[in-house]
């Protein structure tokens, strides 16, 4: 009933011809792509068909090298988004409660901020070496900043109403905290902590394509070296399914958490 | 992404409570007064926020000069900024300020050149939309740093690979923000121009562009971001010049100040971008009628 008037009224096409259409462009770009390299038209060497570098995928993952990557750059990833995204939620925290931290703390902070994060990478190479300690080090100073700035304007944008409404209740400080500030500000959190991850992924690419023996990063500048393009794709595959993963993990978080929330749902 | 992007722009949005003026005997000499007690607040205010910092100098000019922090590791700030005083004097500096800036700009406007028009396409044409939005946000998933192995085994370490390194980073923010911005445009601002019997064309330009314009600009400021830390990656890869290329340079030479020069340079210039597109908002969006903070 409710799908034939959107059909009536022509403006949103069924779920089944939407994804059809969304299908066409890729679906129509691999098989020009494969037809080409077949007839060799394109060279193989800078665009190997999507058949080839499946199968570079296949040997790779059964030689067992691909899980040691993957393995050896998701703990460096996650131990830097821990690391960073931790600290920036309490120092967020900190600044966002207290007045005083924030205007000891703020100004610097921001300052720090200005600074690309990913221009301080040979900085500590230089400083660390090019182990383990470096590459989480960078990839936490790229987590920091999305969630410390969340997280401190989360706890600055409750409603005051809710303050107002909480002092005629007689909450105490602490349940003030507990009960109004932090699920107020969870919103915010939460997408920042989105937002962190997607930086962690990007530092993670930075810190191993620069310096790195191992990693998956490291296993696509190594196939750039021997032009072994395929590899280098099967890399960007696997470097764009992680960061789909993980984002959909936090975004399942974010539904649990924010279940209580009555906003506008598109 | 627009949150974040709005979050950035008001660092701290409604954190300021001045002292609400008094309703009643508010003459000269109050107002007089109670500027030097703001005047007085705001030097504190600075004074708090300058100590961490200034502290943090000090600490680490004298730890240097006493020879506690080896020289290669960590420079005290006066060599820095005697080897930023050198590097400027012998326009080494500027050269590579230079190249590194017309990259960036380049890829900056070649990505969001076409982000924008395939914002405006999608965000305008709803056939379009369905065509290309799907693709397009999957290749967003792609960090776009990933890409470079790949554009330098097409393009060689010319100026042509860094260049569409920057613009695939630049493509995407527009790219979000301005279909986001159509798309977010009020519906009853639709109902009350075909009220007015606008034409399709005139809906477009008078009424969906004006909407659409504060997501667009906020999304050609995180696109100018995106493409200076995508300059920095392009150039410590590979390059024979820019500011990228002095820093990695002095990285095998260990020469620590000179990397720091560089790193401050590449603050400074990305904040200065920043500032003057913030001044750009102002002179264009001046029209609305929002929070100001």
């Amino acid at each position: 009933m409710n799908q034939r008037t959107a059909a009536a009224a022509g403006r949103q096409p069924g779920k089944g011809s939407l994804a059809a259409l969304a299908a066409i462009l890729p679906v129509a770009a691999l098989l020009l792509w494969e037809a080409l390299g077949h007839y060799g038209m394109i060279s193989e060497l800078l665009f190997p068909t999507p058949s080839t570098i499946a199968r570079a995928f296949v040997s790779l993952a059964q030689s067992g090298d691909l899980w040691i990557h993957l393995r050896i750059s998701s703990v460096r990833a996650l131990s830097g988004y821990a690391l960073g995204g931790g600290l920036g939620l309490l120092l967020g925290l900190l600044v966002g409660l207290f007045p005083r931290t924030e205007k000891l703390l703020d100004p610097s902070i921001q300052m720090v901020r200005m600074i690309p994060s990913l221009a301080v990478v040979p900085l500590f190479i230089l400083w660390f070496g090019i182990g383990e300690q470096s590459k989480v080090l960078i990839i936490a100073k790229s987590a920091f900043f999305p969630l410390y700035i969340q997280t401190f304007l989360g706890i600055r944008n409750v409603d005051n109403k809710l303050f107002e409404v909480a002092k005629v209740l007689g909450f105490s400080r602490f349940k003030q905290i507990f009960r109004l500030v932090l699920p107020a500000a969870l919103p915010h959190v939460v997408l920042g902590a989105r937002l962190s991850l997607g930086l962690s992924w990007l530092g993670l690419v930075v810190a191993e394509l620069i310096a790195s023996s191992s990693g998956i990063g490291y296993m696509m500048s190594d196939a750039r070296q021997f032009a072994d393009t395929p590899v280098v794709f099967v890399g960007i595959f696997l470097f764009a399914a992680l960061g789909l993963l993980t984002d959909s993990l936090l975004r399942l978080l974010e539904w649990r958490l924010l279940r209580w929330k009555d906003s506008y749902k598109g | 992404m627009t949150n974040s992007a709005e979050a950035a722009l008001q660092p701290n949005g409604g954190v300021r409570q001045e002292a609400a003026p008094a309703a009643a005997g508010s003459g000269p000499k109050r107002t007089a007064r109670r500027r030097v007690r703001g005047f007085k607040a705001a030097a504190k205010d600075f004074a708090l926020g300058a100590a961490l910092p200034a502290a943090a100098l000090i600490a680490w000019q004298s730890a240097s000069s006493a020879g506690l922090i080896s020289p290669a590791f960590l420079p005290s700030p006066l060599a820095i900024l005697r080897s930023f005083a050198r590097l400027a004097a012998s326009e080494q500096l500027l050269h590579h300020l230079l190249v590194s800036m017309g990259r960036a700009g380049l890829g900056f406007l070649l990505g969001a050149a076409a982000g924008l028009l395939l914002g405006l396409a999608t965000g305008l044409f709803r056939k379009a939309q369905y065509l290309l939005d799907p693709s397009i946000q999957a290749l967003r998933l792609v960090p776009h740093l990933a890409l470079a192995p790949l554009i330098i085994l097409w393009f060689g370490f010319g100026e042509a690979s860094k260049v569409a390194i920057i613009s695939s980073g630049a493509f995407f923010p527009l790219y979000v923000n301005t279909f986001l911005g159509i798309r977010n445009a009020d519906n009853k601002l639709f109902e009350v121009a075909r009220v007015l019997g606008f034409s399709p064309g005139k809906t477009v330009t008078r009424l969906v562009l004006p909407a659409a314009l504060p997501d667009v600009l906020i999304g050609i400021r995180l696109s100018m971001a995106v493409a200076w830390i995508g300059l920095v990656v392009a150039e410590l890869i590979g390059s024979q010049s820019g500011i990228g290329f002095l820093i990695n340079e002095a990285k095998q030479n260990m020469e620590t100040d000179v990397i720091f020069v560089g790193i401050a340079v590449f603050a400074m210039v990305g904040k200065l971008i920043d500032s003057l597109m913030r001044a750009v908002e102002r002179k264009y969006l001046h029209w609305r009628d929002g929070y100001q903070g």
